[in-house]
């Protein structure tokens, strides 16, 4: 007899529990697993605006869980998201991709988002959101070309030499300079790119610190890939009276005057896009998005600062090239 | 002794607690719900109290590495550097041995062991051949070993599909696996640390190496091989660390040698050691509950969206109350004790000493010479 | 230096003290309602066993420590004084056993150093400074030099510039702690000439020594503290040493407890040939004139060592034998190799020449624990070489054993056996009579003279053949030297052959067989302990060899007080 009430009750709950399961279709919790921290005024920060305006807008519940580059909160962060019960997870996977894969596995009723890169599990739940960096990145080389082929503008010196500090050695950043050195070929082939890797995303003084090497070795404009390590190549901009390139975010205003242009990676854009298409139901598992200049992704700030700098020909040059991409008439080989 | 520690361990931990309990109130957040998510978040679930302890078990190693430094007087503050090296072995071992597993995964662990081992050696022996400070070198030799893994997973050994620094994943038979969520690495700390524990409290050479800590001299004056002994708790302090960054590989869930992989577990082992007292089973302990503190901060951040870094003054509150408390407990107790003993012989020798002061004054009065106090006179 | 007394009464003339109680944490009752009067233009002697209080008394005087409960009168005016400063401004002035000065200045700064002249230190002010310690130091024939560097001052010069510093500040009560423990019986008497002048000016001086015949010897009253109490006072008329060890210890003190030979086996041929053994026929030779031991204890042959960097040697050709069932003390000024020569038996250091052999064999090269096979040793600094303090007392008392003693390990060789360990240390506290409330207790909160006790008693639990004694009592209470007195003469009875370095004539005369000298790192005299007295040791400290006439040694043999003398540590007891 008792046995028989604990069996009823058993099921009874699952049956809960499945409900629970299936009843997905409205979302109320949104988690931003990021892997590394908010506060760069650039990757970071653009998904967060993202998840803002998706809480502002649906009226769910967001979080966000920054692993601040640390390999030991990845898998807890994934634990501690499915623990408060989040429907809807968008992750920045770097150094996780694999926990990704094994948690997107065991919790095949999540949504799970992968922003930035690719990341496929066997049971093809996971939806990539992936940047064609090579094509932001092409506009921003365009942007330094004309800059440092312009010697009319302060502080340019004669050498036709361009730089980047990446953060990391990685393919997502080989992506940014492949496309960056098309940009700049694109404009004037004799340009030479140098790259500087700084080995962290979350010091700004080694980023200031491989920037001013790269100023030091003739180049008039640095294009920052880095978060929060590249606040310090903008530093260094202005410190040397030399030009750099934001990333990511809107960095213009940052050291006004000095910053030409940021090369935008409107992932706050892309997440508010895929979170519509589970909001409306047109959400599909297991693809990859990709986000180029045409889609909207991927772009440059062009603004009253770009503006105080260049002058107005090379603006329309600069605008000229966008609309090509934009309109396929540029491509660009993608890395890889 | 031990209990008056224990006591003001307990005083301490309390002490901190509320403190956080105090800050919090402060910045407005719900205090006790934000207490209920740090513990819920790392005790009181399955997966919650198994990731405690997953954590635990490497701030165990990190924490008796640093208290058998200290306790024998050999201030190895290369836990970074052993970590990451016994962690590149492991994975550099992972990769390319290939044997059955039973004899793989102790190779790999071993590989891990020699490697934190070896490098704290590297100190030591400059210690001997060159006086050369073992607090500086062991610290020098982190960034030597920060710097060389980094080349390693960005370099040579690049995993080429990912997308960041990172090795390549290591063979399934260096893997000690996962159980429901426990990661078999936390056997693995628990028999080293009850190695550690018997070898620190048990074997001559942990007496030697006690005594050391306490009073080099007094060692050396005892016929203990100071100097071997040294090298010694170097190689067994290097080799905890090592392993702590070993099982990081063998254990776990990523199976590789990760940027960043090191984290902070070496320096929070430095803490552990400090606030334990360098005792083994303290520390044992201590990385228990800063383990659950770490886990728990993340639910906390969660549900009430107190910033995860509160874990982290939580971690320094502890710190200080404890070892604070250790201090002023003992000067307390001992202040009450002494008032209490005072009033007690004041009360005894109330009668007595009016007798005495009489008899005193009635000499001086009588100008006559000095005499006996009297009473008290020793009968020959 | 007199003080007058303003009030007519002239029964509360002087400093009384009364009721003073003071409890150290947790709960030790060091002074417990202690009555003292002072009187003015006396020398009051306080005497008591290590720990009865006598320190302390006066630490409360002196506003170092305040006292738990009493009262202080100056005069029948009740006082408090929260810190020296006051005490001083009252003229009352005490001189540490650990001397306070800065040594690269020079004496007269060093006096002046604290009280300068109101204005900033100018160069007016400062001759007019030097000139006032200057015209201190001619009244009270002080035979010091102003301007010498206080470094390069002997102990008892510099114990010299704290009096001075004291005088500078017009102070009428001195209280002298303990002063005579690092001086020579000529320097002693030296300072002893010096406070009965100051006496005779009117000063008060309060003397704290556990040294009986030095306080017989000054004294016009006499103060005997026991375990925080004041047992007596008296005015030293007709009292005798045994008198105030009875009253010291509460029970009779048998003195000379090693006057009584134990007739030791051939000691018949080492005596003359202790100046130059080795010219004194081969090891084997002697050995058939020493029929029941065939090896002495120690040989130590030709034995040198000059220390890195230093111009003088420490040790040069020492040579001497200790007889198995001999005590051979080792006197002489603090640093005159002594130290070299302890460190170099045990290990610790590594002579540049010569030999040690203990029981026959070589041990020059060998490892201290090859050593602590053939030898134990008693440290002479209890707290730094000779434990550790905030371990156990089981952890101290195995330290050797751990390796030595078999039946310690575990059934794994690697592993001690913690109960065999404990009840070691048990067995150890009985035999050696230690008072501690367990063997698991720290060592630190054992008296001075229960801690000497575990470490004898741990070194004594080897049995060796060749003891070594480096000033085993220091700073002990008469109870506890005694104990370990007779045990030391228990090793002897028992065939060991004993080396005793040691800081105290007293102790040394008392006994040793023979007594070697040592100044300046070589050996300067080797006396019969039998026939020995302690003038003739203490001209053989000072490097006057054995001259019959005092006054400036032979050829250009340094005066004591010129400088030159080899520096001596104040060692904190």
């Amino acid at each position: 007899m008792r046995s028989r009430v604990f069996v009823a009750f058993v099921a009874v709950g699952m049956l809960l529990f499945v409900a629970i399961g299936a009843s997905a279709a409205s979302p109320q919790r949104v988690a931003y697993i990021i892997n590394g921290g908010l506060g760069d005024l650039s990757f970071y920060d653009s998904g967060q605006a993202g998840i803002d305006r998706i809480r502002d807008e649906f009226g769910v519940q967001t979080r966000t869980i920054e692993c601040g580059f640390d390999p030991a909160r990845y898998a807890q962060a994934l634990q501690a998201a499915i623990q408060w019960n989040a429907d809807v997870m968008f992750v920045i996977s770097y150094g996780f991709e694999d926990l990704l894969q094994q948690y997107a596995d065991q919790y095949p009723n999540k949504y799970w988002i992968n922003v930035d890169t690719v990341v496929e599990n066997s049971r093809r739940t996971i939806t990539s959101v992936d940047f064609i960096e090579e094509e932001g990145a092409f506009l921003a080389g365009v942007a330094a070309a004309l800059v440092t082929t312009d010697t009319s503008l302060k502080g340019v010196n004669p050498d036709k030499i361009i730089g980047a500090v990446g953060g990391d050695d990685d393919p997502v950043i080989r992506a940014f300079l492949y496309g960056y050195e098309q940009g700049a070929k694109h404009v004037d082939p004799e340009i030479e790119v140098k790259a500087v890797f700084a080995g962290t995303w979350d010091d700004p003084v080694r980023g200031k610190q491989a920037a001013k090497q790269l100023y030091a070795q003739g180049a008039d404009v640095v294009f920052q890939i880095a978060s929060l390590t590249g606040s310090g190549v903008l530093e260094a901009a202005r410190e040397e009276g030399k030009y750099a390139i934001g990333v990511d975010s809107n960095q213009n205003m940052l050291e006004p005057g000095h910053v030409v242009t940021s090369c935008l990676k409107n992932v706050g854009d892309a997440i508010y896009a895929v979170y519509r298409t589970i909001a409306d139901d047109t959400y599909e598992p297991g693809v990859v998005l990709e986000y180029g200049v045409a889609e909207g992704g991927m772009g440059l700030a062009i603004d009253e600062y770009t503006r105080d700098i260049l002058p107005a020909r090379s603006l329309e040059r600069l605008i000229e090239i966008q609309d090509g991409l934009a309109e396929g008439k540029i491509t660009v080989k993608r890395y890889l | 002794m031990r209990r008056q520690q224990a006591v003001a361990a307990a005083v301490g931990v309390v002490v901190s607690l509320l403190a956080g309990l105090m800050i919090l109130w402060l910045q407005g957040y719900p205090a006790a719900q934000s207490y209920s998510a740090l513990f819920s978040y790392s005790l009181f679930s399955q997966f919650a109290l198994f990731s405690t302890l997953n954590k635990a078990s490497t701030l165990v190693l990190t924490g008796t590495s640093a208290a058998v430094g200290f306790g024998s007087n050999c201030i190895n503050l290369g836990q970074v550097g052993q970590f990451l090296m016994g962690a590149m072995a492991a994975a550099a071992f992972g990769i390319a041995v290939g044997l059955p597993k039973w004899l793989t995964l102790p190779l790999v662990i071993l590989a891990s062991i020699v490697a934190g081992a070896g490098w704290s050696l590297l100190a030591a022996l400059m210690k001997l051949k060159w006086r050369m400070n073992e607090f500086i070198t062991t610290l020098m030799l982190n960034f030597v070993a920060d710097y060389f893994t980094q080349w390693l997973i960005s370099g040579p050994m690049l995993d080429p599909r990912a997308y960041s620094p990172m090795t390549r994943m290591t063979n399934p038979q260096a893997w000690l696996g996962m159980y429901n969520g426990l990661s078999g690495s936390v056997a693995v700390a628990a028999c080293s640390f009850a190695v550690t524990w018997l070898v620190w409290n048990r074997s001559k050479f942990g007496y030697e190496c006690r005594v050391m800590g306490q009073n080099p001299s007094f060692a050396a004056a005892g016929g203990c091989a100071v100097p071997r002994n040294f090298v010694l708790a170097m190689l067994l302090s290097g080799a905890l660390a090592g392993l702590a960054g070993g099982l990081m590989v063998i254990g776990g869930m990523q199976h590789r040698f990760v940027k960043g992989i090191g984290a902070n577990y070496a320096w929070d082992g430095v803490m552990i050691a400090i606030v334990a007292g360098n005792s083994i089973a303290a520390t044992g302990l201590y990385a228990l509950f800063f383990a659950v503190l770490q886990t728990g901060a993340m639910g906390m951040e969660l549900e009430t969206a107190v910033p995860s870094e509160f874990a982290l003054v939580l971690q320094a509150i502890v710190v200080l109350a404890v070892v604070a408390s250790r201090e002023s407990t003992r000067l307390f107790l001992a202040g009450l004790a002494a008032r209490i003993r005072a009033r007690r012989a004041i009360a005894l020798g109330d009668a007595r000493a009016a007798q005495a002061a009489q008899l005193a004054q009635r000499a001086e009065a009588d100008h006559a010479a000095p005499t006996g106090g009297g009473q008290d006179e020793p009968r020959a | 230096m007199s003080r007058d007394s303003e009030n007519g009464a002239p029964g509360i003339q002087g400093i009384r003290m009364s009721g003073i109680v003071k409890v150290y944490p947790p709960d030790v009752l060091a002074l417990d309602n202690v009555d003292i009067m002072i009187r003015w233009g006396t020398i009051h002697s306080i005497i008591g066993e290590n720990g009865a209080g006598k320190s302390t008394l006066m630490k409360v005087l002196y506003g170092i420590t305040p006292a738990s409960a009493g009262r202080i009168f100056l005069d029948g005016r009740q006082v408090r004084f929260a810190s020296p400063r006051q005490a001083v401004r009252e003229g009352i002035g005490m001189v540490h056993q650990e001397l306070m000065l800065i040594r690269s200045y020079t004496v007269w700064e060093n006096v002046v150093v604290g009280s300068e002249p109101a204005a900033p230190l100018g160069t007016l002010k400062q001759a007019e400074a030097r000139a006032r310690v200057e015209e201190l130091v001619t009244r009270w024939g002080l035979n010091l030099d102003p301007d010498a560097v206080v470094g390069d001052l002997s102990v008892s010069a510099q114990q010299k510039v704290e009096i001075l510093k004291l005088l500078y500040r017009d102070a009428s009560v001195l209280i002298m702690d303990e002063p005579t423990a690092v001086l020579t019986p000529q320097e002693t008497s030296e300072l002893f000439a010096r406070l009965r002048q100051l006496n005779q000016a009117g000063g008060t001086i309060i003397f704290i020594s556990h040294k009986l015949q030095e306080v017989l010897d000054i004294s016009d009253e006499i103060t005997v503290m026991r375990k925080g109490k004041r047992v007596m006072t008296a005015a030293n008329e007709g009292l005798s040493r045994t008198d105030l060890a009875r009253a010291m210890v509460g029970r009779d003190v048998v003195f000379a407890v090693g006057r009584q030979r134990s007739e030791p086996s051939g000691r018949g041929g080492t005596v003359d040939v202790g100046m130059k053994p080795r010219d004194a026929g081969s090891p084997a030779a002697r050995g058939d004139e020493r029929p029941h031991a065939a090896r002495p204890a120690l040989e130590v042959r030709g034995l040198s060592f000059t220390r890195p960097g230093a111009v003088k040697p420490a040790l040069s050709d020492v040579s001497f034998d200790v007889s198995r069932g001999e005590i051979l003390g080792v006197a002489g000024v603090e640093g005159n190799g002594q130290f070299e020569l302890v460190q170099c038996i045990t290990g610790a250091l590594k002579p540049d020449a010569g030999s040690i052999r203990m029981d026959g064999r070589d041990v020059t090269g060998a490892s201290v624990m090859e050593r602590r096979r053939l030898m134990c040793s008693v440290p002479q600094d209890r707290k730094h070489t000779g434990s550790a303090q905030t371990m156990s007392i089981t952890d101290n008392a195995i330290m050797a054993h751990h390796r030595l003693r078999p039946s310690l390990s575990a059934r794994w060789r690697a592993l001690l056996d913690p109960r065999a360990c404990r009840g070691f240390c048990v067995d150890l506290m009985r035999r050696y009579s230690v008072v501690a409330p367990g063997p698991d207790a720290a060592l630190a909160q054992l008296s001075g003279g229960n801690q000497q006790k575990v470490i004898v008693g741990r070194e004594f639990s080897h049995d060796t053949g060749f003891v070594l004694l480096d000033n085993p009592t220091r700073g002990l209470d008469v109870g506890s030297i005694e104990f370990i007195h007779r045990q030391i003469l228990n090793k002897r009875s028992g065939g060991a052959g004993c080396l005793l370095v040691s800081a105290d004539l007293d102790e040394l005369l008392a006994l040793c067989d023979r007594i070697l000298v040592m100044y300046e790192g070589r050996v300067a005299a080797l006396l019969d302990g039998e026939t020995a007295d302690r003038e003739a040791v203490g001209r053989a400290m000072l490097g006057l060899e054995l001259s019959p006439e005092p006054g400036p040694g032979p050829g250009s043999e340094p005066e004591p007080e010129a400088g030159a003398e080899p520096r001596t540590e104040v060692g904190s007891e």
